[in-house]
């Protein structure tokens, strides 16, 4: 009896010990948590970014907050949760990772972008290349851009941040061991840098052609290396190889300079008052940040951000369109649709080879004839988070989209003819044979992805559509990504498929130049090309389509080519995703760009 | 004795040059980095590709390469991480605190709540508490860690708000400030909780069963029949005999938990070992998932090496057998 009256006093004062620590310790951390915006005076709203292209007239897109009715206030913090940081690295060229989201918060690109498609002036005012393609000119805002530091940039910064990455400066950065071999890949293609020929101007000089210099050195294009810092900031954190000393001192030119950061985790910055880019500078729009600091962290976990959204920790958070409901759930909480953002990419591999199920291009067209995509659309995703309005890379508002791109119907009858045409699928084209009465056999490899959700899903259901429609044996297989990738590259998968994902785009050129040109690129669509009944047209056909430099025609010279890809149907018809974003409560809007994978346009955000 | 712990180490380091050979064997059967890890424009642009190959050294023969890795190992030089481009070493001595604070934590929530549980449960056997203990236990160890992380994150995190549900805070290193420590509690909570649960349930059940059968022993009825207080019978004579088992189980688990849990790193945002090998592995990044394995195996064996010495020092049988 005695033990037991023991043992339950005990047992009350051991749990409610534990309980008092438990609750101690929740209202100190509760009281670290990041405090409400306080209430300010609202800031003048600037106009969003121009809408970029005009190239194609938008699709149907869900509504992204509306911003207009909502008060803003100027100050506060913006905690930023995302999926992966990257590398870490602030060496723009060494800085690695999928989405490089830091980089854009305290960096600028050489060329600015504007909705992820257009081109604008930003540290140089203009740029134009040579009639031959091969000599690219920029001509820098010379002497008003500050860094963080102090130091002002000048045509000498540009010429120093071009030579060091892609001209001589970069071999002697290699030979010193401070880059790797794959750091020069783009020098090896350049003949030179050089300044001039005008004070404030640089050039660049390709071997060969190369008409999306200006593109890949803009805020549109996916990788940091043309992110611009002052060659005395770089010089003075010289260390034994190279510029170490910059990993540990990081300084930029963007609207926020860091702060503190815990490598490959979190990044603090904090406004950066004599940022350039400014009405007051000229500039079209001013793209200063309106709240004081920024917190970016990685949390991998979705129920991790999604937990932060709705406590007010987080006020932006990475999502996916598994996440959308919860979002939706959260009081005040919103979404801000990052659209055209990922495609699916749809890859019917090395069927150039003649042996092979898919060499006919009528076989490949049936298999695209046989996808009822408003199936996929409507039952797998949802008409708000994916389009089917593309073909491959080239989604509505990219260069070279029309209405001859969107894709082929579904039309059971017309794959049935087509296989017939080439005596495939027996005497009514749908028992699934092929010209030699041989069952048509296949696997479509895939993974999980983070962008596009459902992937497998999506592969699961070609596969239903073609053994059910035509008859076809048809295997899933979902991998890793990585291996997946790599077997590809390394030819594993002839007369397979391949369901992926790849970053958005404004300009398709290097990855239809490494597809359909490129010969020393594994992955490309059309190896040994004379073999191809249409030989004499596809490399033409694409040289002439990548070769138009006038801007009033090229849209039109890429459509004509992307027309005829897509009736080649190496590459199939896919979707394009629109990422979600989430906003917390105390957010009135956020306006990311389309078009690209990571945070942009960070300065469109506006707290309440 | 000297002869057990020579032994016993003798067998520590071959288990160690046997994982190496095991862990740098199948990390090379994952793909080949030099390939992965090049930009797109370079591709199959055969020359890169071998100056890569070769800046890494994995243009070598197998042997060799692992013969390098071996010698440099020894010294915890576990070479460049291919991504972050910095020494693994270094990215580990930036991991393991984060770690070692998690496993650490998790331990004590699990023997200070599982261990009295043990004890409540064996002395209340058959009642309802210790029906509601054992279906505890039962839960602890069937339910999925990150089922359960999750769950804690969205109602403690989420719609409470009352614990943070990611990352270690502002903590970095070994030692935070004194005014960072209830901000280091803070986030310690859900992932140490999660980490805890299935040991708890563990401890819990070896704890009952200890106590049960010391609670059955003559000299614990002695005891009460000499007119010994509860407490004193309890604590003083059936705890201390009872936990012996338990506390070399709690030593062993906590060796389990240093070698970094990537389930619970990865889901809490944890920035320890486990989260830095999900990353090593999912960039073919050899350098870092061969270091982070190494140090956890490393770890793991030199701690059950210390408990199998100390168990040797406590039972002659063990060092006799």
């Amino acid at each position: 009896m005695e033990l037991k009256r023991f043992m339950n006093v005990r047992l009350l004062a051991t749990f409610g010990l534990a309980a008092g620590m438990i609750t101690t310790v929740a209202c100190s951390g509760a009281s670290e948590a990041p405090a409400a915006p306080a209430p300010a005076t609202p800031a003048a709203v600037t106009a969003p970014a121009s809408s970029g292209s005009d190239s194609a007239a938008p699709t149907a897109m869900p509504a992204a907050t509306e911003p207009a009715a909502m008060a803003e206030s100027a100050g506060g913090h913006v905690n930023l949760l995302v999926t992966n940081i990257g590398n870490g690295k602030f060496d723009p060229l060494l800085t690695e990772g999928e989405d490089l989201k830091f980089q854009r918060i305290f960096q600028v690109a050489l060329v600015g972008g504007a909705g992820g498609s257009e081109l604008v002036p930003a540290v140089a005012k203009d740029w134009s290349v040579s009639e031959d393609g091969k000599i690219w000119t920029f001509t820098v805002n010379d002497g008003f851009i500050k860094a963080h530091d102090g130091n002002v940039i000048t045509r000498d910064d540009v010429y120093f941040n071009l030579n060091s990455r892609v001209g001589a400066e970069a071999f002697e950065l290699l030979d010193s061991g401070y880059y790797e071999p794959r750091d020069v890949a783009l020098a090896n293609l350049i003949e030179g840098v050089s300044k001039g020929p005008g004070d404030d101007q640089v050039q660049v000089n390709f071997k060969t052609v190369r008409l999306d210099f200006a593109f890949n050195w803009s805020e549109n294009s996916q990788g940091a290396s043309p992110m611009i810092v002052p060659e005395a900031t770089m010089r003075e954190r010289a260390g034994e190889t190279g510029f170490e000393g910059y990993e540990t001192d990081p300084v930029g030119i963007g609207s926020m300079k860091v702060e503190d950061f815990v490598l490959e985790q979190k990044y603090s910055f904090e406004k950066f008052d004599d940022f350039f880019w400014t009405t007051e500078n000229g500039f079209s729009e001013d793209r200063s940040v309106t709240f004081d600091t920024l917190t970016i962290e990685v949390v991998p976990e979705p129920a991790g951000r999604l937990a932060a959204l709705r406590s007010g920790d987080a006020q932006l958070i990475e999502a996916n369109i598994n996440m959308i409901g919860d979002i939706d759930s959260i009081d005040g909480a919103s979404i801000a649709w990052q659209k055209e953002s990922s495609y699916n990419w749809v890859v019917y591999v090395d069927c150039w080879q003649e042996e092979l199920w898919c060499f006919p291009v009528e076989a490949r067209q049936a298999a695209e004839h046989a996808i009822n995509k408003d199936d996929i659309v409507n039952g797998l995703y949802s008409p708000e988070s994916v389009n089917a309005d593309s073909w491959a890379h080239v989604t509505p508002n990219s260069l070279g989209w029309g209405e001859n791109l969107r894709p082929r119907a579904f039309d059971l009858d017309k794959s049935y003819e087509l296989l017939k045409s080439i005596g495939y699928g027996g005497a009514n084209g749908d028992d699934g044979t092929d010209a030699n009465g041989e069952q048509i056999s296949f696997t479509i490899y895939t993974w999980e992805a983070g962008d596009l959700p459902l992937l497998p899903d999506l592969a699961q259901m070609y596969k239903d559509f073609w053994t059910d429609g035509l008859g076809w044996d048809v295997n899933v297989s979902v991998g890793d990504a990585a291996a997946t990738r790599q077997a590809w590259n390394n030819r594993e998968y002839p007369g397979d498929l391949l369901v992926r994902t790849n970053e958005g785009r404004y300009d398709g050129t290097s990855i239809t130049q490494g597809g359909y040109l490129n010969e020393s690129i594994a992955w490309r669509a059309v190896d040994n090309w004379q073999n191809e009944p249409w030989a004499s047209n596809t490399t033409p056909v694409v040289q002439k389509g990548l070769s138009d430099l006038n801007p009033d025609t090229r849209s039109a010279s890429y459509n004509a080519m992307y027309e005829y890809l897509q009736d080649q149907t190496y590459w199939g018809d896919g979707f394009n995703t629109n990422v979600p974003w989430g906003l917390g409560a105390d957010v009135a809007s956020y306006e990311p760009w389309r078009l690209v994978p990571y945070v942009t346009a960070i300065w469109t955000l506006k707290l309440k | 004795m000297t002869a057990y712990i020579i032994r016993r180490i003798g067998e520590g380091l071959i288990t160690l040059i046997a994982l190496s050979f095991v862990v740098f064997g199948s990390v090379h059967l994952t793909g080949d980095p030099a390939r992965f890890l090049l930009p797109i424009s370079a591709e199959h642009d055969e020359s890169v590709y071998e100056a890569q190959k070769a800046a890494y050294g994995l243009d070598k023969p197998f042997i060799v390469q692992y013969w390098n890795f071996l010698i440099k190992a020894v010294r915890l030089d576990f070479g460049n991480s291919f991504t972050a481009r910095r020494p693994v070493q270094e990215i580990l001595l930036e991991r393991i605190p984060a770690t070692v604070h998690l496993a650490i934590a998790g331990t004590i929530l699990a023997i200070g709540i599982g261990v009295p549980l043990g004890i409540i449960s064996a002395v209340k056997r058959d009642t309802i508490l210790d029906r509601i203990c054992k279906a505890f236990a039962i839960f602890g160890m069937a339910a999925p860690q990150f089922w359960v992380a999750i769950m804690l994150i969205i109602v403690f995190a989420g719609y409470w708000g009352w614990l943070p549900g990611y990352g270690r805070g502002d903590i970095t290193g070994w030692f935070p400030a004194w005014n960072q420590i209830p901000n280091m509690l803070a986030h310690l909570i859900l992932p140490a909780s999660v980490l805890a649960l299935a040991i708890i349930a563990a401890i819990m059940r070896l704890a009952r069963s200890a106590m049960l059968e010391v609670l059955d022993s003559d000299y614990v009825k002695f005891a009460q029949v000499k007119g010994m207080s509860d407490r004193v019978v309890i604590w003083r004579h059936a705890a201390r005999n009872a936990l012996i088992p338990v506390i070399t189980f709690g030593g062993i688990s906590l060796a389990g938990l240093l070698n970094g849990s990537v389930v619970v790193e990865v889901v809490f945002a944890w920035p320890g070992v486990g989260l830095m090998l999900l990353e090593g592995v999912l960039s073919n990044n050899f350098p870092q998932v061969e270091g982070a394995i190494m140090v956890s195996g490393a770890a793991y064996i030199l701690t059950a090496l210390v408990v199998d010495i100390l168990y040797g020092y406590a039972d002659p049988r063990v060092r006799m057998n």
